[in-house]
This record gives structure tokens, C-alpha cells and sequence, in this order.
């Protein structure tokens, strides 16, 4: 759970202790219920239609530069 | 080596704080292709909060940007095509603040690459992208554009001559020439002919305008006669009659503030030095550097029929002074 300390000091002690209180009443590690909160925000913003287009137009006008980079690592 | 001018089609609308993490896992999804709930399975969520939190931490654009490039690139928390969005995920942060990038395509991915290999840290990015950042084409570079372009067509363009719809002369001389897209204006060719004949207003006002051509209105003749109209060149926004102008008078540029509930009155503010860069971009800056020196209602700025020029002389006619009005 070293990769668990990590997460909770860059956290709002608060908001780490929050999900160190979550994660030890469902016996999960801390990474799977962020893992979770994370899921639901992608939910939200999946959602929400302008944000994804406009992620869509700025991926289309750097459309060049990705593949270069995608390139690199394959 | 070719220069990309990237564009952001959309401005700030809403969060300024930073990226959330569900934000770089769509950012990922649209680079890879995947379902983001893949690419959540995948990733390195505690790399992933650690990147958002580090980012929203700062309030200039490009400092956050910068946390989101070197954060994804360098750590890689997905399991693939990391330093792409990287990318993607940095510019699209600066583009949900309304900011362009114009960068080159080579230097873009030297950027990222360098970044992946830990030789740039995240400030060096920042101050990179800062670079690159360009503020998006305000109203007023707009509405200069369209003249510039008016301009060139002008000078360019064939000298055409047609007739004036409401006194019949012949107009397009070579001091006022006509260009194709104006040749069938009705309302272009009237104001060319009043600027050209002077017989009556750009609005082609003059009840006893006969099909000779001479003026029976009394009133109108005797305004032409004296010189009364003068007309100055607007730089205004075009289709967007709410915003502020300036007119390029004799006595020096003026802008035109719209003010007041409902824009009723416009705010005349004398700008004491111009120079073209301060025509590009919103203005705002422009106008906090002159002094209000009167009002006038929007009725009272008579355009041409063109809407490039002013009828200076009604303005000082009719503005209520604020200050030391500039008169003719």
C-alpha cells in the first residue's frame, strides 16, 4: 500500500481521510474507490455533450502532432 | 518547417481551476480510441489525482498546462500513447480558457519528448507554452480584418461605375472606386454617390431628389453646400451592432462605448495616441487609456451606407459633453 501513502499526502487532508474512512469500511484499498470517484467523473463529463465536443475539435486541429507522439511509441 | 496556427473554436465557459482527473482519461480515450472505462482499468489513478491536484494548484493558463504536460508524459499513467495526451490534455486545458496555440509542429513534439525524457521540468514547459499562446482574434481584429480586406479589394480591383438608385448619376470614379462587391449594393452605390456627387446623404435623404439629379430639398442643399457632413472612417465589429467602435475623426480617434442599461447612450472616449496595434484584440485596454469627453444616443451616429464611415460633424452637433467635447 506504499503507492496508497502516496496518494493520501498529495491529497486535501480532509478529502484523504474521507476515502481512507470509505475504503477501510468496504476492506478496499484507497486507489479503488478513487479509482471509483474518478469513473464517475468521467461519467459526468461523457455526459455532457460541449465538453466532448470540444475535446473532439482540439484533437481534430492537433490532429498531426498525436500521431507523431502516438508514433513514437509504438 | 511549416507554422500551424491552432484555433481554438470555442472559449472559456466555465471551471478556470484545472483539469480533474476524469478529464485526462477522456482525453486518453480520444487519443487511443478506447472506452474510457477501459482506459480508467488501465490507468495509474493515484498518478492521475496527483496530476490534477498539482495542476489546479496554479492559476495561470499555461502553469496548469504545463503540470498536465510533464505530469502525463513523464509519469505515464496510461497504459499507452502517453505523451500524446499529454498533449492533447494540455491544449485542450488552455483551449477551455478560450486560448489559441500557434506552434510549429516540429517544436510541438520536441516539447513533449523532452518532457517524456525528464529534461524539461514543468516550468521550462510552462514558459514554453506560454510562448506559443496567442490571444484569440477579438472582435476588433475582426472588424479590422474586414476592412484591411475591403481595402485590398479596392486597390486591386477593376473600376467599375454604375448608377445611383436614387439620382441616377453615374458613379465609381477613380477617387471612390467601386469594387464587385458593391456594384449591386443599392445602399453602397448611394452612400459612393453622396461621397462622390455630394448631392445627397449616404442615406440617399433628399425628397427632391428629381430625375436630373438636382436637389430641390432646401435643407439638404444648403447641408451639402456647407460642407456640414464629414465623414470618418469606423473601425467597428461587423454583425455585432452592441459593440464599441472607433472612428478616426480629424481631431483624433474616438471611441464609441455603448453604456448604460440597455446600450441607450454611447460613451465618446478620446484616445490620444493610436497606433494599429491597439485596433486588435478587445479594446477594453484601449478604452481605459482615454478620457470620456462626451455621450451621444445611438440615433445620432449617422454611418454611410457602408457602415466604414461617420458623420463626425452630427456627432459633435449632438454629443452631450462630458468633458472638452472635441468639436470640428
Amino acid at each position: 500500500m506504499a503507492g496508497t501513502k502516496n496518494l493520501l499526502l498529495r491529497l486535501d487532508p480532509a478529502l484523504a481521510e474521507q476515502l481512507a474512512a470509505v475504503a477501510e469500511v468496504e476492506e478496499r484499498p484507497v486507489s479503488d474507490v478513487v479509482r471509483e470517484a474518478i469513473r464517475s467523473l468521467v461519467d459526468q463529463r461523457r455526459a455532457d455533450d460541449e465538453f466532448q465536443r470540444r475535446l473532439k475539435a482540439t484533437a481534430s486541429s492537433h490532429r498531426q502532432v498525436l500521431r507523431t507522439l502516438e508514433a513514437d511509441e509504438r | 518547417m511549416i507554422t500551424h496556427r491552432r484555433r481554438a473554436s470555442h472559449r472559456a465557459r466555465r471551471r478556470p481551476a484545472g483539469p480533474l482527473p476524469g478529464d485526462l482519461v477522456l482525453a486518453a480515450a480520444e487519443v487511443t480510441g478506447l472506452d474510457p472505462d477501459a482506459v480508467l482499468d488501465a490507468a495509474d489513478v493515484e498518478v492521475l489525482v496527483g496530476i490534477a491536484g498539482r495542476a489546479r494548484a496554479h492559476a495561470d493558463p499555461a502553469a496548469v498546462a504545463g503540470e498536465v504536460l510533464v505530469g502525463v508524459a513523464a509519469s505515464r499513467p496510461f497504459g499507452r500513447a502517453n505523451a500524446a495526451v499529454a498533449w492533447l490534455a494540455a491544449v485542450h486545458e488552455l483551449a477551455e480558457r478560450g486560448l489559441d496555440v500557434e506552434v510549429d509542429e516540429d517544436a510541438a513534439t520536441e516539447l513533449v519528448r523532452s518532457a517524456a525524457r525528464g529534461q524539461l521540468a514543468e516550468r521550462e514547459v510552462a514558459q514554453r507554452l506560454a510562448r506559443w499562446i496567442v490571444a484569440p482574434p477579438g472582435p476588433w481584429r475582426r472588424g479590422v480584418h474586414r476592412l484591411l480586406e475591403a481595402a485590398a479589394t479596392t486597390r486591386s480591383g477593376p473600376h467599375l461605375r454604375a448608377r445611383c438608385p436614387v439620382c441616377g448619376r453615374e458613379v465609381g470614379g477613380s477617387s471612390w472606386p467601386l469594387v464587385p462587391w458593391s456594384a449591386n449594393d443599392d445602399l453602397v452605390l448611394v452612400a459612393v454617390c453622396a461621397r462622390e456627387h455630394r448631392r445627397h446623404d449616404a442615406r440617399g435623404r433628399g425628397p427632391g431628389v428629381g430625375t436630373d439629379g438636382d436637389l430641390t430639398d432646401g435643407a439638404l442643399r444648403d447641408e451639402v453646400a456647407t460642407d456640414r457632413v464629414r465623414w470618418c472612417p469606423v473601425v467597428s465589429v461587423p454583425g455585432a451592432p452592441g459593440a464599441p467602435f472607433v472612428a478616426i475623426t480629424d481631431d483624433g480617434p474616438i471611441a464609441f462605448v455603448p453604456t448604460g442599461d440597455g446600450c441607450d447612450e454611447l460613451e465618446l472616449v478620446a484616445i490620444d495616441e493610436l497606433t494599429p496595434s491597439d485596433l486588435v484584440g478587445s479594446g477594453a485596454q484601449l478604452v481605459t487609456r482615454g478620457r470620456v469627453v462626451g455621450r451621444v444616443a445611438p440615433d445620432d451616429c449617422c454611418f454611410d451606407a457602408t457602415g466604414a464611415a461617420l458623420d463626425w460633424n452630427r456627432i459633435a452637433a449632438h454629443a452631450s459633453p462630458a468633458g472638452a467635447l472635441v468639436t470640428a
